[in-house]
């Protein structure tokens, strides 16, 4: 290979002056030529007003996903915000998100994003499951919490669940006791003011207030040490309900007596249940003649019970059991 | 600028249309879709781009109708898309376009192995190449290998090197041409002219071994 230069001569050889083009073909080329591009610039005016709505549409395309994008960033914050508001206690010591966990000698007040006061005991787990606007549902592993749950729109809820039970509130305060851990777990609900629904094994029950749902003597005491919660305004209870002890809960799916009536029963039935109740404890601890004596109390004063049926059978049960 | 584009009789000739009007107003007018500025715009160009192409393609070659008007739609497109800074000296933007069009077409007929037909009557159209059939033969001879060399080439550094090398563009004029910084286009240059230089002395090495 040479280190001659030889594009300088090749290019000039095609610069170099051009034989004068045909006229006549020239002229051809313009007849053929100039129709067709005057017909070309007739259109540009419809092409620019298409190529302008394109351009528009566009920038609205590009608007709208702006928005969009801006919108999924802004719910996907609020989904991440933090559900609880610490009012009194310690920070949250739990590694789990949204959780909250209290050391064995520490309590905490909390408020939920939607107001509800949560007074948490020591040696509880709490976490967020839902912070839906309308859906406020928390976990509680262990431990104990008393909440009080401002009053609730229409379609909304408030709900604690344990490892055995959804607590579903109706209006307004009440604690949740776990006992127990797992699947020997048990839940002990007491409702102060309002209503709740207590959901366990597929059954619901209501639990109205002053009333409590598997407190046993070990377990009442728990809620004491939960923290008292500050005063409030006073909630508006939802319609009151008998609680039914453990295996005596009626069907999912029961009605609620209305608010009239169940005013009118209400201490009837849970007089009825408290005999009922007590009866199975007696018989669960062996003390079988009190047993006895508290089902004829109940079938002796209230023959009409719904509870009947049940007590009937437990009395022949018990009756068996006598020495 | 005067906008004369509503005021011009329809039947006005293509010369007195074009040689009243700057630049600015016949791209005016192809916005507005008026008829007469294909007229004035084919009028004030249509040298400059038949001329490149006859030095790209070479003089006689068949399609140069066909390639004229190629030129000239992709002119009024563009020149109605865009703004008119692009365009205010027509005439350069036309060499641009053609040249672009005639390395197109150049580098297509390389790939379909269809090269200059010994028919385009090129070498014979150049007046440079002196009266004896031997020197005029050799021109030809020459220009072929020269484009066959360029169709083989960067279409950037060949575009580059005829809007300068061959159609005389100032590196400032072919950097507005090309839409390109000053330093791209004299590293296009100087890449293309080496590149073309290592070519051509490939070509006349192996011409020499056989």
């Amino acid at each position: 290979m040479t280190n001659e230069q030889p594009s300088k001569s090749a290019l000039a050889s095609l610069g170099g002056p051009l034989a004068v083009a045909d006229a006549a073909a020239r002229e051809r080329r313009s007849r053929e030529i100039l129709p067709q591009l005057r017909q070309l610039v007739r259109g540009i005016p419809a092409r620019r007003q298409r190529k302008m709505w394109q351009r528009r549409a566009v920038v609205a395309g590009g608007v709208i996903a702006s928005c969009a994008l801006a919108a999924s960033v802004w719910l996907m914050r609020v989904r991440d915000t933090d559900p609880f508001e610490v009012e009194q206690g310690p920070a949250a010591q739990s590694d789990e998100r949204h959780g909250y966990a209290t050391a064995a000698d520490a309590s905490a007040i909390l408020r939920t994003l939607r107001g509800a006061q949560v007074a948490v005991s020591p040696s509880t787990r709490l976490s967020a499951i839902s912070s839906d606007p309308h859906h406020e549902l928390l976990q509680l592993a262990a431990g104990s919490v008393r909440v009080r749950v401002p009053k609730l729109g229409t379609g909304a809820t408030f709900a604690v669940q344990t490892p055995d039970a959804i607590v579903t509130v109706h209006g307004t305060v009440f604690s949740v006791t776990v006992v127990g851990a797992g699947a020997i777990s048990q839940t002990c609900v007491a409702v102060s003011e309002g209503l709740v629904s207590v959901e366990r094994a597929g059954k619901r029950a209501l639990v109205g207030a002053g009333e409590q749902l598997n407190c046993q003597a070990k377990v009442v005491s728990a809620p004491a040490a939960t923290p008292a919660l500050p005063p409030a305004v006073a909630p508006t209870p939802s319609v009151s309900a008998t609680p039914l002890p453990r295996d005596h809960r009626p069907a999912s799916g029961q009605r609620p007596p209305s608010a009239s009536a169940a005013r009118a029963t209400d201490a009837s039935l849970a007089a009825q249940n408290r005999l009922l109740a007590a009866a199975l404890q007696a018989e669960r601890v062996g003390q079988f003649y009190d047993a006895r004596s508290q089902l004829l109390e109940l079938l002796g004063r209230y023959p009409d019970s719904p509870l009947r049926t049940e007590a009937e059978r437990s009395l022949a049960r018990v009756s068996r059991k006598l020495p | 600028m005067a906008a004369p584009a509503q005021t011009l009789p329809a039947t006005a000739t293509n010369a007195v249309v074009s040689s009243s009007l700057d630049d600015a107003a016949i791209v005016q007018g192809l916005g507005a879709g008026q008829e007469w500025a294909a007229d004035a715009l084919y009028e004030r160009v249509h040298d400059v781009v038949e001329q490149t192409l006859r030095r790209v393609l070479g003089p006689g070659d068949q399609e140069l109708t066909d390639l004229v008007q190629e030129v000239f739609e992709r002119l009024i497109v563009t020149l109605s898309e865009e703004r008119l800074d692009h365009a205010t000296k027509l005439r350069g933007w036309a060499a641009a376009v053609a040249t672009h069009v005639g390395v197109d077409v150049l580098r297509a007929r390389v790939r379909r192995r269809r090269l200059f037909s010994s028919h385009d009557g090129w070498a014979e159209n150049l007046s440079v190449a002196g009266g004896s059939l031997e020197n005029r033969l050799e021109a030809r001879a020459e220009v072929e290998r020269v484009r066959r060399v360029l169709a083989r080439m960067p279409a950037d550094q060949v575009e580059t090197l005829i809007l300068h090398d061959v159609l005389g563009h100032s590196l400032e004029e072919v950097a507005k041409l090309a839409r390109a910084t000053h330093a791209a286009v004299q590293s296009r240059l100087t890449r293309g002219r080496q590149e073309l230089d290592r070519r051509l002395n490939l070509e006349r090495s192996a011409r020499g071994r056989s």
